[in-house]
């Protein structure tokens, strides 16, 4: 793999808080992660294999190459990433619900295709679902939301999710355990 | 995810799924296509599919003046995909068949974009369309042979589209099925690389493909068969004969071994058109019954006729010729079931007439007069044989709506026995009676009574009790339904025959379908819509068969159908039913004509269905243009025509035009009349109809004593909570209202309206009946307003 693409990308500050900023940073995030992705996708034809592994294992640690030379820690990375993931996906699945109602259903010319259509937009109703009941969440506990925006968008292990919120692996344990109950309680309502 | 079980929120959930995978292969490779993108000369308008292996968007072209739409399809720049694009793109652009979807124009962006326009095909796909008209496989067959010769062409043009499938055919706005999507074909010398099987679909892939065997034109065949076998164009109602002969063809097409289909599409298509044709396909061998069967068949008629011709002129014995047509035609219900055998004679002629195109009748007849020739020149020799011959064409005159020539040779022949010196009783009562029913339908009941009483002194003389003969019974029926009307003992009598006919095996007869349709119209008069609906369900098989689905008496049966639908019906049932007549209207204004007769009773079907629908303007305008057909066809003095006035007068008054309705009473009342006597609920009903109008306007100072009286008179045929007649005491009693009786339209609101719930009424009445009693209301406060006034 060749440097220049991390080279060309670089982590806002620690502690951004204006929106533009973020946005931007965020762009360039996935604008990477796409990158990757198409890397990856020249040899393999099904994605469905890149996952948790991929997106850990080889971009983020490519993004955190010491020559973006505004990284300054792993915790830092993973913390905004596991943000920008949720951001990313959740903001697609709605994209995905806006853009069936431009479809013609019945000129879908594959009907494997029509099937999988209509899982994905089944899984993007889910993830909107979800995205909304996270909202809720972050007003009684931000900390929880975090925690799910680790393990369950970016798919860091209990120990990266420990390292990116800086507390303990029984805290992310238990916060998770918590946030998964509350989660169900709230979505099945 | 919803549970609570352990898969909910997996760690990185979000990351699998078919949701991401696609964020990242559609963003991965090509981002949708904003609208308003140019690509070549072609404007991006919107997204309308997504293929194996590229988007389509629906795109138009824009030349000054001249624009027009087209499907854009474009592909991401994969090199292996790429290759085959271009190769899809060459391949479309050597085939011209008008089944298959052309291709205009392609090129590659600057940006590295590959693209093509095809013509873009706005239809419906072929099995949800031949979902729409099932039972039509005439036309299903013929939109296969079209489709079979668009991959013939793709085959001379070393083109396999190896994924032929229902999401692949569309059917356009003309009828015209159009194949798309030749994304995965390959030529057709075989030497595909085997293995790409990742893009078929596996219920209609063939054998060798799904092996990854290199893939031929037999795999197109393979394709074409499931197709044909998955459109399930053998519905309920199709012919034996044609299930068996698809079956065969369907069979040989998807053998699992490649050499043993048809060797090619055009083989398979020249199968496809004997099926159509009723001649055996060549898909395996027949038994020879098998080949006569087709034969006469494909012969009905000159084999029917020639039959006859050989009865009446070379004078071959009943009984022999009985045999021969059993022989060739076993499965014939019809002949099996005849009890006599003019009987036979007659359902074969009626068989060969049930789908005929209106010129062909002309050569029917004509045909069928030279034989009622030939038979009265032969009825000296053999004055048995040849009577029953012409009772057979007696039948089929009748059968086919010719009472006319029914009532001639019938009269001839009869003339011709008296001339003779044998008895021949039994053929003389059954000539009197079918003549009895020719003068019936021509309108002349006492005629026809006068031919019942011959056929009952004929029968008597031969020693038979006239009560036990059900022809004549049939008859005796008819000539009372004729004089009294609906009344309640006919039905009876009528279900009573019925009954008898079935328990004495006669129940396959066309004058028993006739008998069942009248029991379905007794029956829903009667708001019993169970038992019409059981009795037409009967009706319905049996007409279709003896006189065509498109018959006019089919269709009156489908006409009842709908009518017990709309008087069901929920919103949706109505709005079915309506858009079941105006297709029926369609079928018949391009089979018979818009001034035929046929089409004057589905008009008037339409106007019902509409006034039943609450759209009054719609139904009116209907019986306008049905009596006006009617007017023009029949004249003033017929029957038909006075029911259709009347309709359209009742309409009238439904949208308070009664100055306009009134004049159009009194000549279909006295026609109706003349016609009926004055018994004859239809007539009562527009008596008093025409006395609600004249009370309406103010014409007719005893208009409320008239409908008083017409009111007691639907009394002794109807009971006091028929919808009619509780519609009837809501009309009278609003006429006593308008002329200040109050107390006496009160009296008849609370003794004939009161007493009987709403569910009876139509939506019309039920509106009107609101009206009425807030009226009521109003009337009986005033005076006791007044007085306190004072």
């Amino acid at each position: 793999m060749d440097t220049s693409l991390a080279e060309s990308f670089e982590l806002p500050d620690p502690d951004i808080t204006d929106a533009s900023g973020r946005e931007q940073w965020l762009a360039a995030f996935h604008a990477e992660l796409r990158r990757l992705a198409s890397r990856h996708m020249a040899h393999n034809r099904w994605i469905a294999t890149l996952g948790t592994t991929v997106l850990v294992n080889e971009s983020y640690l490519r993004l955190a190459r010491p020559s973006s030379r505004r990284v300054t820690s792993r915790q830092h990375l993973l913390n905004l990433a596991s943000c920008a993931m949720r951001q990313i996906i959740c903001d697609y699945a709605r994209k995905r619900l806006r853009e069936r109602n431009h479809v013609d259903v019945d000129l879908v010319f594959d009907e494997n295709e029509e099937e999988q259509q209509a899982a994905e937009l089944e899984q993007a109703r889910e993830l909107v679902a979800l995205d909304e009941a996270l909202a809720e969440l972050t007003r009684q506990d931000a900390r929880k939301v975090q925690v799910v925006e680790c393990r369950f968008f970016a798919g860091l292990s209990e120990e990266e999710t420990a390292q990116a919120l800086s507390c303990s692996l029984r805290t992310v344990q238990r916060e998770w355990q918590a946030a998964r109950r509350w989660l169900a309680e709230y979505l099945e309502n | 995810m919803r549970g609570r079980d352990d898969t909910f929120l997996a760690p990185g959930g979000a990351l699998r799924g078919p949701l991401f995978a696609s964020l990242y292969r559609q963003q991965g490779q090509t981002r949708t296509l904003v609208t308003g993108t140019l690509i070549g000369r072609y404007r991006i308008e919107q997204l309308i599919g997504r293929g194996g292996n590229g988007e389509v968007y629906r795109a138009s072209r824009d030349d000054g003046e001249f624009s027009h739409q087209v499907a854009l399809k474009v592909i991401r720049r994969d090199r292996r995909q790429a290759e085959r694009f271009r190769h899809e793109r060459n391949v479309l652009a050597r085939l011209t068949h008008p089944g298959i979807a052309r291709i205009h124009d392609g090129g590659e962006t600057t940006d590295g974009l590959l693209w093509y326009a095809m013509e873009l095909v706005e239809g419906e796909r072929i099995d949800r369309w031949c979902q729409r008209r099932s039972g039509d496989w005439r036309q299903v067959l013929n939109l296969m042979r079209v489709l079979c010769e668009a991959v013939h062409h793709a085959h001379t043009h070393l083109v396999v589209h190896r994924d032929i499938k229902p999401s692949n055919i569309l059917i356009d706005a003309h009828g015209q099925p159009r194949l798309l999507d030749f994304g995965i074909c390959g030529s057709t010398d075989g030497d595909d690389q085997p293995g790409s099987t990742d893009a078929l679909t596996p219920a209609f892939a063939s054998p060798e493909q799904l092996a990854g065997a290199p893939v031929t034109v037999q795999s197109d065949i393979y394709q074409l068969g499931r197709l044909l076998e998955c459109l399930d164009i053998v519905g309920d109602t199709a012919p034996p004969w044609l299930t068996r002969n698809l079956a065969a063809v369907i069979a040989r097409a998807t053998d699992p071994l490649p050499e043993r289909r048809y060797r090619s599409v055009a083989e398979l298509s020249a199968d496809i058109e004997r099926v159509l044709q009723a001649r055996p396909s060549q898909a395996r061998r027949w038994p020879l019954a098998w080949h006569l069967k087709l034969f006469t068949r494909r012969h009905r008629l000159p084999m029917a006729l020639a039959t006859l011709a050989l009865l009446s002129i070379a004078g071959i014995g009943l009984y022999a010729a009985q045999q021969v047509l059993l022989e060739r035609d076993r499965a014939e219900a019809q002949a099996r079931h005849a009890s006599t055998s003019a009987e036979v004679l007659a359902s074969l002629i009626r068989m060969a007439t049930a789908e005929f195109a209106p010129d062909e009748m002309q050569r029917l007849l004509a045909l069928l007069d030279r034989t009622g020739e030939a038979t009265l020149m032969r009825l000296g020799d053999m004055p048995g044989q040849q009577a029953i011959a012409a009772t057979a064409l007696i039948r089929t005159y009748r059968d086919i709506d010719q009472p006319e020539r029914a009532r001639n040779l019938g009269q001839r022949v009869l003339a011709a026995l008296d001339q003779e010196s044998g008895h021949w009783q039994e053929a003389r009562a059954v000539l009197h009676r079918d003549l009895a029913h020719a003068l019936l339908a021509l309108g002349d009941a006492d005629a026809a009574r006068e031919q019942h009483r011959l056929a009952q002194e004929q029968l008597r003389q031969a020693g038979i009790d006239p009560a036990q003969d059900l022809d004549l019974q049939t008859l005796a029926l008819a000539l009372r339904e004729h004089a009294g009307g609906d009344s309640p003992d006919v039905a009876r009598d009528r279900t009573t025959l019925i009954t008898r006919l079935e328990q004495a095996g006669r129940q396959r007869s066309p004058a028993f379908a006739a008998l069942l349709t009248r029991q379905a119209h007794d029956r829903f008069n009667d708001h019993d819509l169970d038992g019409a609906s059981a009795s037409l369900d009967r009706a319905h098989a049996l007409t279709a068969q003896h006189h065509g689905p498109n018959s006019r008496q089919a269709l009156a049966v489908d006409r009842l159908r709908i009518q017990i639908a709309l008087a069901r019906g929920g919103q949706t049932e109505r709005h079915d039913s309506r858009a079941r007549i105006d297709r029926q209207a369609d079928t018949i204004g391009a089979s018979a004509g818009a001034g035929s007769a046929e089409f004057a009773d589905v008009l008037i079907t339409q106007g019902i269905a509409a006034c039943e629908d609450d759209d009054m303007e719609t139904g009116v305008t209907r019986f306008r243009q049905a009596h006006a057909a009617l007017l023009a066809l029949h004249g003033e003095q017929h029957p038909d025509t006075a029911r259709a006035a009347i309709r359209l007068a009742d309409g009238l008054q439904e949208l308070d035009r009664a100055e306009e309705a009134l004049p159009l009473y009194p000549a279909a009342i006295a026609v109706l009349a003349q016609r009926h006597g004055e018994d004859h609920l239809p007539l009562l009903a527009a008596r008093l109809q025409q006395a609600r109008g004249q009370c309406r306007l103010g014409v007719q100072a005893w208009a409320a004593e008239d409908m008083a009286q017409q009111r007691q008179r639907l009394g002794t045929f109807m009971a006091a909570d028929h919808g009619s007649m509780v519609a009837a005491a809501i009309w009278h009693s609003q006429c006593l209202l308008q002329h200040g009786r109050s107390e006496e339209a009160q009296a008849v609101h609370d003794n004939a309206v009161a007493p009987f719930p709403d569910t009876v009424l139509t939506t019309i009445d039920q509106r009107r009946l609101q009206t009425l009693r807030r009226e009521l209301r109003a009337a009986a406060t005033a005076p006791a307003l007044r007085s306190l006034l004072r």
